[in-house]
Order: C-alpha cells, then sequence, then structure tokens
C-alpha cells in the first residue's frame, strides 16, 4: 500500500504546473553552471546556487505538496476514509518528495561537478550532502504542511531564517540545515572571519547525526499531528 | 433491526461556531435520509460518522465502532464526500481503481471492480475508460464519487449531497441506485437540502437545522409529532358552500375557507377529518373530485418544523 500511495504522490505532485516550473529552474541552474566554468569553483557555486537556494526550494515544493496539497484540493477526504493509517500515508508520500528533491539536487550537484571540473572526492561528498540535505529539508517542509494553512509563506520565512542563521559566527550558523549541508559536502563558508576560526565546524559525523535527529524528530512530530488530523473539506 | 449508526447528544464545534449541537439519533438499516438547509449540519454529521472528525463531546459508534479511533474497521463503509475534488488527469476507471486498491484489492481485482461498479453507476465505457475526469459533466462526475464509496462493496454508504448538479436523467439513475443498494441490504445515509428528491428513494429521515436534530421518522410519523398544527386539506367540489356548510359542524374541522377551484379547509385531526369529509360527502350527495393535502409532503413538514 505503501508505495502506491508512493506512486500516486508522484504522478500527482509531478505533474503539477509548478513542479514543472521548478524542474526547469533546475535545468537553468546546470545551464548556468556551464556558462561560469572558468568563473567560480564548484563549492562556490554549490553553496550560492545548490545548498543556498534550489535544494530548499525544491524541497519546499515537494514536501509542502505531501499533505496540503490534497488538502487544499479536497482530495485528503479520499484517502482519510479508506482503511489506510495516518502514519502509513505520510510516510510514503514523504519518502517519494524527498526521492524527487534528492533526484533534482544531485541533477544540479552532478551538472555543476561537470561544468566546472570537480574531483571526485568533492563530487562524492557532495553527493551524500545535497541527499542528506533534500530528506532533511523535505521533512521540515511536510512538519511545516501539516502545521500551517500557508505553508509556501511559512516555508520561505522559514527559509529566510535558515539563511539568516547560517550567516551567524562562532558556530552559531550550525543552528541552520545549510550550515551542517555544506560542512559534509566541505563547502567554505561565505567568510573566514576571525571568529570563525575561533570555533571550528564540527565534524561530518556530528552534521549527518544532527540533519538525521531534525529529519526523524520532525517526522515524528508530523506523524503525531497527522494522526490526530481531521479532515473538514477542500480549503483551497 | 439492529442500529447501525447511534449518536448520544453528539456535538461538534469549530471554534466558536457550533455546528451540531446535542443530537442524539438512531439509524437503522436501510436507505435514511439526512435533510436541512445548506449550513444545518449534515456534512458534519456525516463527517463524523466516517471518522473524518471527532466529536466535541457526546458519543457515537458506527458498525460497533468509535469511527474516528478504528482504522481497519474502514473498509465496512463507503463515503462520497460533497466537494467536487478528484484527480482530473485520471480517467473515471483509474480513478476508482485507485481506491479500490486503497481498500485492499489486489491490482488486477481492482480494476475489474472499478468497471464493474462504473457499469453499476451507469456510467457508459467510453466514458470512464479513456476521457479524463476534467472532461465529465457535474452528473457523471457524481457518479465516479459514488463509485469510489461503492467499489469495495461497503455496509454503510454515507452520501453527501449526491445529487447536487446533476442532470434529470443522472438524477434519476442515481436515485435508482440508492433504492437497489437499500434493497441489496445496504445501509444508506444519503443528504441533500433538496427534499423532494430524497423523498423519491426513502421514506425514513432525519431532519435537522442549525445544528440540532428536528424530527426523525417517516414522513408521517414527523407529520403526527405536530399534529397540534393545523394541517391543510384543500377539495375540489361543483358545490364547495353546500359542503362548506356541512364541514363547519364537524368537530375536527379547524376552518373552512371557500377558494376558486373548491375549498381549504384546516384540520387538527387529519384522520377523522379525511373520513368526515367521505361520509358528508356521501349522506349530501356533492361530489368530492379531488382532495389533496399540501401539507403532508416533507417541504411543507420542514417548512413548519423551521418556522420560527
Amino acid at each position: 500500500m505503501g508505495w502506491l500511495l508512493a506512486r500516486l504522490y508522484l504522478r500527482t505532485a509531478v505533474l503539477r504546473k509548478r513542479s514543472v516550473i521548478i524542474g526547469l529552474f533546475v535545468a537553468l541552474e546546470v545551464l548556468l553552471a556551464f556558462n561560469a566554468a572558468g568563473h567560480t569553483t564548484f563549492g562556490n557555486l554549490l553553496r550560492e546556487l545548490v545548498t543556498g537556494f534550489m535544494l530548499p526550494v525544491v524541497a519546499l515544493v515537494f514536501g509542502s505538496a505531501v499533505i496540503r496539497d490534497d488538502l487544499e484540493g479536497g482530495t485528503l477526504g479520499y484517502f482519510l476514509a479508506r482503511p489506510i493509517p495516518h502514519h502509513t500515508l505520510l510516510l510514503s508520500r514523504t519518502g517519494m518528495a524527498a526521492l524527487v528533491a534528492m533526484a533534482m539536487g544531485l541533477f544540479m550537484t552532478l551538472g555543476n561537478a561537470v561544468a566546472l571540473g570537480a574531483s571526485g572526492s568533492e563530487l562524492a561528498a557532495a553527493t551524500a550532502a545535497i541527499a542528506l540535505g533534500a530528506f532533511a529539508y523535505t521533512c521540515v517542509f511536510v512538519a511545516l504542511g501539516i502545521l500551517f494553512r500557508r505553508t509556501f509563506l511559512a516555508g520561505f520565512m522559514l527559509l529566510f531564517a535558515d539563511w539568516a542563521l547560517g550567516r551567524m559566527p562562532m558556530g552559531g550558523r550550525f543552528a541552520s540545515v545549510r550550515a551542517h549541508v555544506e560542512n559534509l559536502a566541505g563547502i567554505e563558508p561565505p567568510f573566514r572571519a576571525v571568529a570563525e576560526m575561533l570555533a571550528p565546524p564540527p565534524s561530518a559525523v556530528t552534521s549527518v547525526l544532527a540533519l538525521m535527529a531534525l529529519s526523524g524528530g520532525l517526522m515524528a512530530f508530523a506523524t503525531w499531528r497527522f494522526r490526530r488530523f481531521e479532515f473538514s473539506g477542500a480549503e483551497g | 433491526m439492529t442500529a447501525v449508526i447511534t449518536t448520544e447528544r453528539l456535538s461538534r464545534w469549530y471554534g466558536q461556531v457550533i455546528a451540531l449541537n446535542d443530537v442524539s439519533v438512531t439509524i437503522e438499516q436501510g436507505i435514511v435520509g439526512l435533510l436541512g438547509p445548506n449550513g444545518a449540519g449534515k456534512s458534519t454529521f456525516l463527517r463524523l460518522v466516517v471518522g473524518l472528525m471527532r466529536p466535541t463531546s457526546g458519543a457515537l459508534r458506527v458498525l460497533g465502532a468509535v469511527p474516528a479511533d478504528e482504522i481497519a474497521w474502514r473498509r465496512r463503509f463507503g463515503y462520497c464526500p460533497e466537494h467536487d475534488n478528484f484527480y482530473e488527469d485520471m480517467t473515471g476507471l483509474e480513478f476508482v481503481e485507485t481506491f479500490a486498491r486503497l481498500s485492499g484489492f489486489a491490482a488486477g481485482d481492482a480494476r475489474r471492480a472499478a468497471a464493474k461498479t462504473l457499469d453499476r453507476v451507469r456510467l457508459a465505457e467510453s466514458d470512464y475508460a479513456k476521457k479524463q475526469i476534467r472532461q465529465y459533466s457535474k452528473g457523471m462526475r457524481q457518479k465516479v464519487k459514488i463509485a469510489q464509496a461503492l467499489v469495495h462493496e461497503p455496509e454503510l454508504v454515507v452520501l453527501d449531497e449526491p445529487l447536487t448538479g446533476a442532470d434529470p436523467v443522472s438524477r434519476h439513475e442515481i436515485n435508482e441506485l440508492l433504492k437497489e443498494l437499500g434493497r441489496a441490504g445496504h445501509t444508506v445515509v444519503v443528504s441533500s437540502h433538496v427534499l423532494h428528491e430524497v423523498e423519491r428513494v426513502t421514506q425514513r429521515f432525519i431532519l435537522i437545522d442549525k445544528g440540532r436534530l428536528l424530527a426523525e421518522g417517516t414522513v408521517g410519523e414527523i407529520r403526527a409529532l405536530i399534529d397540534k398544527h393545523p394541517h391543510r386539506i384543500e377539495l375540489s367540489t361543483p358545490d364547495p358552500r353546500g359542503l362548506a356548510a356541512r364541514l363547519v359542524a364537524e368537530p375536527t374541522v379547524v376552518s373552512v375557507n371557500i377558494t376558486e377551484s373548491g375549498l381549504t379547509l384546516e384540520t387538527r385531526e387529519a384522520d377523522g377529518c379525511y373520513a368526515a369529509i367521505g361520509r358528508l360527502a356521501g349522506e349530501s350527495g356533492i361530489p368530492v373530485l379531488r382532495m389533496v393535502s399540501p401539507d403532508n409532503n416533507l417541504d411543507a413538514v420542514f417548512r413548519y418544523l423551521t418556522r420560527g
């Protein structure tokens, strides 16, 4: 049943207009990388365009669609009136949303690596970081979709907060998802202040654990909330 | 007969707004019409019945279970929501098949069951197998919604305004389907704000307004509850004055008015009055060409119950 729900999500979410638009932006990012060859490095472009903007936006589009699109479209009632455990519905669709976000993130990573001549080790680290980052961001936006009606607005506010946190000195930036993704990818922060040197970044294992804990905690919370969820008709 | 749905002082609030207020009702096997104007609380009641919402207070049991707490139990009912929401790019067959699979059917069985159910709701194969739902008329869309509720052969079928927007032919077909479900032993709860439509498929009703239960039972039973309200009878006769003169002397008659086509009388005891009319017409030799009671239909009962 979980696979059926995941495939149904894939069919309905990916074919939506905004998913097609985000797909075009992903392709555009790769084209920009080819255009920027010789003017920037793989790490810089990955930080400025992928981890800093495109990856969270892709996750916002697909993560928020997990529950919110069916809730606003009024089709959620069909699922909730079936013998489907709420956690199966939520987790299977979240899994597929994360896979789609990962696929788009990895497409950009690979495109940038080819365009900018990244080494094998750089590509491997970036691949792992982007995959885990896509998963973490998707979980964030799935939870947001359950908590807030205006998921997109709340999502963009959260992205701004994540961006602002990601620029804090003295290790404060590691309160953001972005900083852990960049840490895993081995990307230098945008500034190297003295304060930053005094507080070195956490190990890769710490960043993995932080992202896993965040994702797991948010999904546990989202599942708990969704179990108590009530459907009173289309909200769109 | 065993109770399929029982509620006891069931209430549901949306913040400060009460949608359902202290409703205690028992629904038994067969077809039951849930009637009330828009905003009466019908959809809230049905969402509580199928477990999409939880009561704020009171008790609710459906097929022996507490709806919002049971998952496997949901195989036993089918729910057709009021809102017209679909995956528009699917065909009717794909849509119904998807929800058959989510009700536990294997892939091949789900497709066969979906096709069979779509045939049963009288949707043409050329439409349900090839056309996307976005191309369907309102009546066809209603039938797809009903089909997804029936595809797994549930014991209880809950239909929220299934006739809304359907053309006359589709309405007739849906009504016939509802009767067929009732004959087959299903319990069908069908809501509507168009009273005469539901009157065609059942004589058992629950009337609600502003979240409150107004009455339940057959039209006759509900009418009996309000017998202290004068009941009108319209008579066509070639000698209205002659018949009126005799009727005013009857103790069961409250008032008599002569009209262009005959006369209208009011009574508080309908059965006794009908008997008196027959007796007086026979004794006087004044023929009664037509006798109707405009109050003896659901619209009139509902108007009376919701007045003031």
